[in-house]
């Protein structure tokens, strides 16, 4: 977690102010952690992989929900941020978009040194943009070391399916080879697997580590039971994502 | 029965009506003998079958007897002869003449149901009658009694009376339900029957009478007004009277009447003052005082939505107040105004206070601790719409402004310095920012980065409290907004960003700084300027301004970086030309400097290719590490002055001396050649989309080629002397030049030549045939080895070679050619002198 994350008010990247929005971050994230309840815990998160890849995509389907056609390289490193409401538990992702251009590399590696997770996006239909996920990992291990981060492979553009040249299995081998805790292949275009994406992204933070173990020691319908009020509850909250959806809702193909 | 009775009632009057005036008491009648009816049981009495007799007709033969019981009498008679006449000794013959006279009788009665009724009454009567007569003769004389009356009455005004009673009954059956008419009693024969009937009357008067009362009540308020009235209209009516009485004296007393009318009037115009003045003051009050309640909230209340409603009301009073100003009577406006200021001021501490606490809350963390209150009193709405409230007042918004900026400035501050503290170990391991010495890059990339972070993070909190959305506060006052949103609200947030923002300004200066000083790689620089330049782009995306003095500051940086990319190249240039010497055995390779040189600039442009990306993507952008002038100063100037200038010094004696001239410009021709080789590979990138007045690389290439040619021009000449021909080429050239013959007879051109004593074969024999004889099969050996070898480009030294012995070869064929044409005698003697034939003299000097 980034030492700078703190004092912002849970506001939404559409700046919506609500009366939620109030609720103030403490001054850093370890400070957040420790205290109980209300104090809100941000997160930075890193996007890396090859030029092309639909980091921005997956970032502007998670924020808006949306897809657009026209690509558009990114400059730079671009920032936004989300706040999402996971197990009565409400967390600030900071999502820091960089370029896949060579010309802009040297910038990634200081936007790595403080991330809390990586999220590595390769093309399925692009095997050269799987081949350099090693390079990626490489880079973050470099900064973050093993254990500080949490590492993610992301497939994306699994809409493709003419054109796949990733097999989802060798996805999955390549995530257990570089010990990424999270393997997942996406559809930006069709908006499939983001969503989920991310909650299991939240799902491994430290914040949610204890109420993770709660679920996994329950039984799975009490665990289930317990997802409803939560969801309840953020739908009553303004300017606040619920991702405490159930995967199925996700499966529903394009919404393009 | 009471009907009867009611009806004995109705008709006395009857009878009191006919009788003559004064008599008013009716006379004891006789009583009608129905002695001689005969009841019968058996036979039913039948509609229609009586008929009464013909009463009319009975009347003409009693046309003397005016009396009324001499009438009945007689039509008893009649009746009881009629019933002896047609039914025999039975009581049904004497209802039968009834029916029969009662047929005559329709001439005085209209409707046949009332009288069939009436009839069919009359005969239950009589039958009900008949059968007790046989035995009480009393009754009979009750009944005799009863009939009389009803038929001695029976006239027309009388029956009128029985409708209108038939009417009222009826009426009576049909609302029955509304006065509680127990119909069943009423009609029962037994005696409650009879009581109720009796009491009937009083029971429906009782009625009559509350539903008089609840009518008459109902006017009682009508008739209390009318009396409240009463006194001042008898007042009025008295006045007027008095008027009226007065009016006599009007013409005389005309100035009173006025006066008085105008004191009527003064009055009139006064109450009406009094009354708007009493209105006024109300509305006054309710718009320009606060109650009690109101008055607490405002010291004491809680900042939420109640507040702000008397926030707003003081605000319109303050907006009302100045209208008071207008007054003549400045006091009330002024003292409310005082009010309301002290009003004013009370709020405006309070708000700023909240403010305050708010932040303050914020900075500490408190919220945690705090729990649900704290979220109930202090959440982003309620903090904007205070801000907004706020900036009505310039003195604290300023101060709030200026507290939140220090406060968050010294936070940002911390936070940014915090990351160079190696000794401070963060719970997520992250390393501190930490200047490498083999990787400054890294080092100023970290510090831009951690920099881009805070700025995010600090535009992100600064917005949600500080970026207005008006449309949530609709209802504040208008002016408010109106007035403060142009000058404070809009674009607060940015504001103080950048106010925020540039507290590290210099801090983070000095750190780049200290880099760069101390930095004299061209190409670090450039990644240093190509990074300032990135990040003065996402700074300025993220809301901090161009001439915030971050930006100011990372802009001086990429300036200073910038000029230590020339200055290396400077510096590069200033180490290394030196005075150079080229003695006779030395190789004319270019100077040392100029391929150090060159692996400098080209490192530093393959580095620039590869930052800025392909030309196509940049074509667009303004190319601000590489213009014009520092292509001038990188290129032009050391390779067009400095370099030229050293070659110059270093051949003194180049242009006396063929062979330093010819030295001279193979050094030239090296260096250029190698310039050109090198830099080529830019041609279609920097060179091209470098703004300037002339491509560079074509100046170094028509430097090239400036040097080949006078390189080819000297050699030329060097050829001509050595074969003897130099001689006879200028003075063929002075004639006509070479070049411009074009077939045999320009030949002509030259015949003048025949005069000439240099033309004289013996002589060209002697001037040439030997050297050319010696030298020609050499030539080609002599020019490559010698002349040309120092020529690091071998195609530049062949295509010297080959134009220069073209035009040796031509000049030769031309020559051999004309002296034939001018000795024609002489062929052979020509043919001798110049040996060669133009294809043995081309094979000889290598040129096809």
């Amino acid at each position: 977690m980034s030492a700078d994350a703190g004092t912002t008010p849970t506001a939404t990247a559409t700046q919506a102010p609500a009366a939620a929005a109030a609720v103030p971050a403490t001054q850093a994230t370890s400070t957040a952690t420790k205290k109980t309840g209300k104090s809100l815990s941000k997160y930075k998160i890193v996007f890396l992989g090859e030029q092309g890849v639909g980091k921005t995509s997956l970032i502007t389907r998670f924020m808006y929900d949306t897809f657009d056609d026209h690509y558009q390289a990114t400059i730079g490193i671009d920032f936004l941020s989300k706040t999402m409401y996971l197990d009565d538990k409400t967390i600030r992702l900071q999502l820091w978009d960089t370029a896949g251009q060579e010309r802009f590399r040297s910038l990634i590696p200081s936007y790595i040194r403080d991330s809390r997770v990586a999220i590595v996006v390769y093309d399925i239909t692009k095997r050269k943009s799987f081949d350099f996920i090693d390079k990626w990992i490489e880079d973050v291990k470099n900064e973050r070391g093993e254990e500080n981060v949490i590492l993610c492979i992301v497939g994306n553009k699994n809409d493709l399916t003419d054109e796949r040249q990733v097999t989802t299995e060798e996805g999955q081998e390549k995530a257990k080879l570089l010990g990424a805790k999270i393997f997942m292949e996406t559809s930006t275009k069709a908006g499939y697997n983001v969503k989920n994406l991310f909650k299991k992204i939240a799902k491994s933070l430290p914040e949610f580590q204890d109420a993770n173990s709660n679920i996994i020691n329950e039984a799975s319908g009490a665990a289930a039971a317990g997802s409803a009020p939560a969801a309840g509850n953020a739908a009553g909250k303004t300017g606040v994502i619920d991702i405490s959806t159930k995967d199925e809702q996700e499966q529903s193909g394009c919404q393009c | 029965m009471d009907f009867l009775e009611y009806q004995d009632f109705a008709v006395a009057d009857t009878i009191t009506a006919d009788l003559p005036a004064g008599d008013s008491l009716p006379e004891p009648m006789q009583r009608l003998n129905l002695s001689s009816y005969i009841g019968d049981d058996k036979k039913s009495l039948e509609e229609g079958e009586f008929k009464l007799p013909d009463i009319v007709a009975s009347d003409k033969k009693l046309s003397g007897n005016v009396n009324l019981y001499d009438k009945m009498s007689q039509y008893a008679t009649l009746s009881i002869e009629l019933l002896k006449n047609e039914t025999g000794p039975t009581a049904n013959t004497t209802a039968s003449n009834a029916s029969n006279d009662d047929d005559t009788f329709t001439a005085s009665t209209s409707k046949a149901t009332d009288r069939k009724k009436i009839a069919h009454d009359l005969n239950n009567m009589i039958s009900s009658s008949s059968l007790d007569l046989k035995n009480i003769n009393t009754k009979n004389q009750v009944l005799s009694k009863k009939l009389s009356k009803i038929l001695n009455d029976y006239n027309a005004s009388n029956y009128q009376n029985t409708i209108e009673l038939k009417k009222n009954l009826r009426f009576l059956e049909e609302n029955g339900h509304k006065i509680a008419l127990d119909k069943d009693k009423l009609i029962s024969p037994e005696y409650i029957g009879t009581l109720s009937r009796k009491t009937l009357r009083s029971d429906i008067e009782n009625e009559v009478l509350k539903e008089h009362i609840t009518i008459l009540e109902e006017f009682r308020p009508i008739i209390r007004r009318i009396k409240r009235f009463s006194g001042p209209l008898e007042k009025i009516r008295q006045e007027s009277e008095a008027v009226l009485t007065s009016e006599e004296n009007k013409i005389a007393d005309s100035d009173k009447t006025h006066a008085l009318l105008k004191d009527v009037e003064a009055l009139r115009s006064q109450m009406e003052l009094l009354r708007i003045r009493k209105q006024l003051l109300i509305s006054i009050k309710d718009k320009f005082t606060l109650n009690q309640l109101e008055d607490d909230t405002i010291i004491n209340g809680t900042i939420n939505e109640e507040y702000f409603y008397v926030v707003n009301k003081i605000f319109n009073i303050s907006q009302h107040a100045t209208y008071l100003l207008a007054l003549p009577e400045e006091r009330a406006g002024a003292s409310l105004i005082t009010k309301v200021n002290e009003y004013s001021g009370i709020v405006n501490k309070r708000l700023f206070n909240y403010l305050m606490d708010f932040l303050y809350n914020f900075e500490s963390g408190e919220s945690s601790v705090m729990g649900k209150r704290f979220y109930q009193d202090y959440n982003t709405q309620t903090f904007q719409k205070a801000l907004i409230y706020l900036s009505n007042d310039l003195e604290y918004f300023k101060e709030f402004q200026s507290k939140v900026t220090s406060v968050r400035s010294r936070s940002f501050l911390e936070k940014f310095l915090a990351q160079f503290d190696p000794n401070k170990k963060s719970a997520d391991d992250i390393k501190p920012i930490v200047l490498s010495a083999h990787d400054p890059i890294r080092y100023i990339s970290d510090v831009l980065a951690s920099v881009h972070a805070l700025i995010a993070n600090e535009a992100d909190f600064i917005k949600s409290l500080f970026k207005f959305q008006y449309e949530e506060f609709a209802d504040t006052p208008k002016s408010i907004i109106q007035e403060n949103s142009e000058n404070f609200l809009n674009g607060m947030d940015i504001k103080l960003l950048n106010e925020i923002v540039q507290t590290i300004a210099n801090t983070c200066r000095i750190r780049i700084e200290q880099i760069i000083r101390f930095e004299d790689s061209d190409t670090v620089n450039f990644e240093i300027v190509q990074l300032l330049e990135l990040y003065q782009l996402m700074f300025i995306k993220k809301g901090v301004a161009k001439d915030n003095s971050l930006i100011v500051n990372l802009e001086a940086l990429r300036s200073l970086s910038h000029d230590k990319i020339i200055a290396s190249f400077s510096k590069f240039l200033d180490d290394n030309v030196k005075k150079i010497q080229y003695t006779e055995n030395t190789d004319l390779l270019p100077p040392d400097w100029i391929s150090g040189y060159l692996n400098k600039v080209v490192d530093f442009f393959e580095l620039y290719e590869r930052k800025t990306g392909s030309p196509t993507d940049d074509s667009e952008e303004e190319n601000k590490t590489l213009d014009a002038s520092v292509l001038e100063t990188i290129i032009s100037k050391p390779f067009l002055v400095t370099l030229l200038k050293q070659l110059q010094e270093a051949f003194p004696l180049a242009r006396k001396n063929e062979q330093a001239k010819i030295s001279l410009l193979t050094v030239e021709i090296n260096c250029f050649d190698l310039i050109k080789t090198r830099l080529q590979p830019f041609k279609t990138t920097i060179f091209k989309y470098v703004k300037s007045d002339s491509n560079l690389l074509d100046t170094i290439a028509s430097k090239l080629d400036e040097f080949t040619t006078q390189m080819k021009e000297v050699q030329t000449k060097f050829l001509f002397e050595n074969t003897g021909l130099g001689l006879y080429n200028n003075l063929f050239n002075m004639i006509f030049p070479i070049d411009s013959i074009q077939d045999e007879l320009d030949y002509d051109m030259y015949l003048s030549l025949n005069e000439n004593p240099l033309m004289q074969l013996d002589t060209i024999e002697k001037n040439v045939h030997d050297k050319l004889n010696e030298y020609l099969p050499h030539a080609l050996t002599n020019i490559q080895e010698n002349l040309l070898f120092k020529l690091t480009s071998p195609s530049i030294a062949d295509d010297i070679c080959e134009d220069c012995f073209a035009k040796l070869a031509k000049f030769y064929g031309i020559f051999q050619k004309l002296l034939i044409h001018l000795n024609p005698s002489q062929e052979q003697r020509v043919l001798e002198i110049l040996n060669f034939s133009p294809i043995e003299f081309n094979m000889l000097v290598g040129i096809s």
